[in-house]
């Protein structure tokens, strides 16, 4: 076997470069870094809800991920809760969000209907990008909803992460922060 | 202060509006009801209303139940007859 040592190896003409032939395996060495191609997750970001969250009923309050897990790009705002596409990276972003809720202000089965939504830039609570809700239950006490899906986001798109929870008249329910019961995340997908 | 509660006493149901808190408070960010939109001060006053009936109601409540005990106590029942019949109230 022989060794080729130079700096850059480039096309002679045409846009193409071709490396090996059929029937060849190309295969970097095992300790070799290979960077520039491939691409990773980022930008990414997770917070999730420090301290009890309350929600008054039946009013759509934004998720508040105040405690950041991660976030690579810092395009996540944790004082108001919104995720902005950084210059260059638009693309389809993985989303996701998690809520706890908990009955509260005197009654243990005051859930009723719960909702999560993300919504990007001006959407509204009927055009959200990705919506998840039960609806007609009652009397529930402790409640865990997980919301994922798959965005195309343009740089400078501003992403919301929203909660609703209609409780029993008088009552009111909030958003449990133990062991991270409620957070929101997201990252850039490659290859899409 | 705009609540479900007021908007409910004033007979829309939730698919009526949408309310929505950023941090500056709650606002309707949906109308959608064929009537018209109330202003805030008929929703305040409506929630008040709500709450008196609801502490009226709850007056009430604890005065019948005062009131059953102590007939249950004439026909001669115990405390714990009374307790076992009642639930645990």
């Amino acid at each position: 076997m022989s060794t080729i040592n130079v700096n850059a190896i480039d096309k002679e003409s045409g846009s193409t470069l071709t490396l090996g032939g059929s029937g060849t395996t190309v295969q970097p060495h095992a300790s070799a870094t290979v960077s520039g191609f491939g691409g990773n997750n980022t930008p990414a970001f997770q917070a999730y809800v420090g301290s009890n969250q309350t929600l008054s009923d039946n009013v759509f309050a934004k998720i508040a991920a105040n405690t950041e897990d991660f976030d690579t790009d810092n395009a996540y705002n944790n004082s108001t809760y919104e995720f902005v596409v950084p210059s260059g990276e638009g693309g389809k972003y993985f989303l996701y969000s998690r809520a706890t809720f908990v009955s509260s202000g005197g009654s243990s089965a005051a859930l009723v209907d719960q909702m999560l939504q993300i919504r990007v830039n001006s959407e509204t609570d009927t055009t959200a990008r990705l919506m998840l809700q039960e609806k007609d239950y009652q009397g529930g006490y402790y409640k865990t909803f997980t919301l994922i899906g798959i965005a195309t986001l343009a740089a400078a798109d501003i992403v919301y992460f929203y909660a609703r929870s209609d409780v029993s008249s008088g009552y009111n329910s909030y958003l449990s922060p133990d062991m991270r019961e409620s957070f929101v995340g997201g990252y850039k997908m490659i290859g899409l | 202060m705009i609540t479900n509660i007021g908007l409910k006493q004033l007979g829309f149901s939730k698919e009526d509006y949408a309310l929505q808190d950023d941090g500056d408070g709650t606002f309707i960010a949906r109308w959608s009801s064929d009537q018209p939109q109330p202003s805030v001060t008929a929703i305040e006053t409506a929630h008040a209303e709500w709450q008196a009936n609801y502490e009226a109601e709850q007056i009430q409540a604890e005065a019948n139940k005062a009131s059953a005990i102590s007939k249950l106590e004439a026909l001669g029942l115990t405390d714990a007859e009374i307790k076992a019949l009642s639930g645990g109230l």
